[in-house]
């Protein structure tokens, strides 16, 4: 880059100032170059940095020194908007296409916890019957002891109380597994219902 | 330099070299006057000028010079007393930043 390229893009970089102000500026900078002499001019482009830094240079001193953090939020805010725009115009138009991917999955979602149900209603069954096995066996085992036939009494009643036993065992195992499964479920689904609001919430 | 320089160190520097000159001097020369104190990027007095200029500490008026103008900036009255407010205020500070750092008593 030369002098004049340097000049006129200042002089582009500058045009949303007072045409006063930017003339003062260019001016300076004009002058500066002619008194450095031509055989210093590439140090001094170098040195000056981009026309980009010299014209923030010269706003802020216009504006004061908020001038570039407003216009960096501002640039910011405006490319968030539009970006947002464009996601939710993307989702209007393409809604034939991901609605049958969004049943799918809502499909699934459902079969899944209707499969855990299931799963819950069998244990819960089985566990029921081997408590009244067990209760049936022991009571008919005892009064085979008492009036009947001793021997076959206590093979019921070992049956009947090993019955009992396995039931007390599985209704521990299934108290345990909901126990610390349903918390956890419980957390996933809110932490899932949570997160649109949470981005909307960061993104302001 | 491990020493930031504040706005007003500079603007008292900038007032302190023009004053030099009672027949004004001109950007150039300024900054490499400034240059020779603190390390300052050739970018920064441009705007420093302005801002003393509009203060009414500095006028500005173009001399021709071999063909073409140039700009020459002159401390003003108003200038001058906010040169003499600096020099007072520079004294207190350095010497009682001098005193702090090396530990000697200024008299």
């Amino acid at each position: 880059m030369n002098r004049e390229e340097f000049l006129r893009q200042l002089e582009r970089l500058l045009s949303d100032i007072p045409e006063g102000e930017r003339w003062e500026a260019l001016e300076y900078y004009r002058n500066y170059f002619e008194d450095a002499g031509p055989e210093k001019e590439a140090s001094i482009i170098e040195e000056l940095g981009s026309p980009e830094e010299v014209a923030a240079s010269i706003k802020k001193n216009l504006f004061g020194e908020d001038y570039e953090r407003y216009t960096f939020v501002k640039q910011e805010t405006g490319s968030k908007t539009r970006w947002n725009l464009w996601i939710i115009l993307l989702l209007i138009f393409t809604f034939p296409v991901w609605v049958g991917f969004a049943a799918a999955a809502f499909g699934i979602l459902m079969a899944g916890i209707c499969c855990i149900f299931a799963l819950a209603v069998c244990v819960v069954a089985l566990v029921g019957a081997l408590m009244l096995t067990g209760i049936i066996f022991s009571g008919v085992g005892i009064a085979q002891i008492l009036g009947g036939l001793p021997a076959i009494g206590l093979i019921l009643l070992g049956i009947g109380l090993l019955a009992l036993a396995v039931s007390i065992l599985g209704m521990v195992l299934a108290v345990y597994v909901v126990g610390r499964t349903l918390p956890w479920i419980i957390r996933a689904i809110v932490r899932i219902c949570k997160r649109p609001f949470q981005k909307r919430g960061a993104s302001i | 330099m491990a020493f930031g320089v504040g706005a007003a160190l500079l603007d008292a520097i900038v007032l302190a070299v023009v004053s030099k000159e009672t027949e004004g001097t001109y950007g150039y020369r300024i900054t490499q006057d400034v240059r020779r104190a603190i390390e300052i990027s050739e970018s920064t007095l441009y705007p420093v000028l302005r801002r003393l200029q509009k203060n009414e500490y500095l006028i500005v008026y173009d001399v021709e010079c071999g063909g073409r103008n140039r700009r020459y900036y002159k401390l003003t009255k108003a200038g001058a007393v906010k040169l003499e407010e600096y020099k007072i205020e520079w004294t207190g500070y350095s010497s009682k930043i001098s005193e702090l750092l090396l530990g000697e008593e200024q008299a």
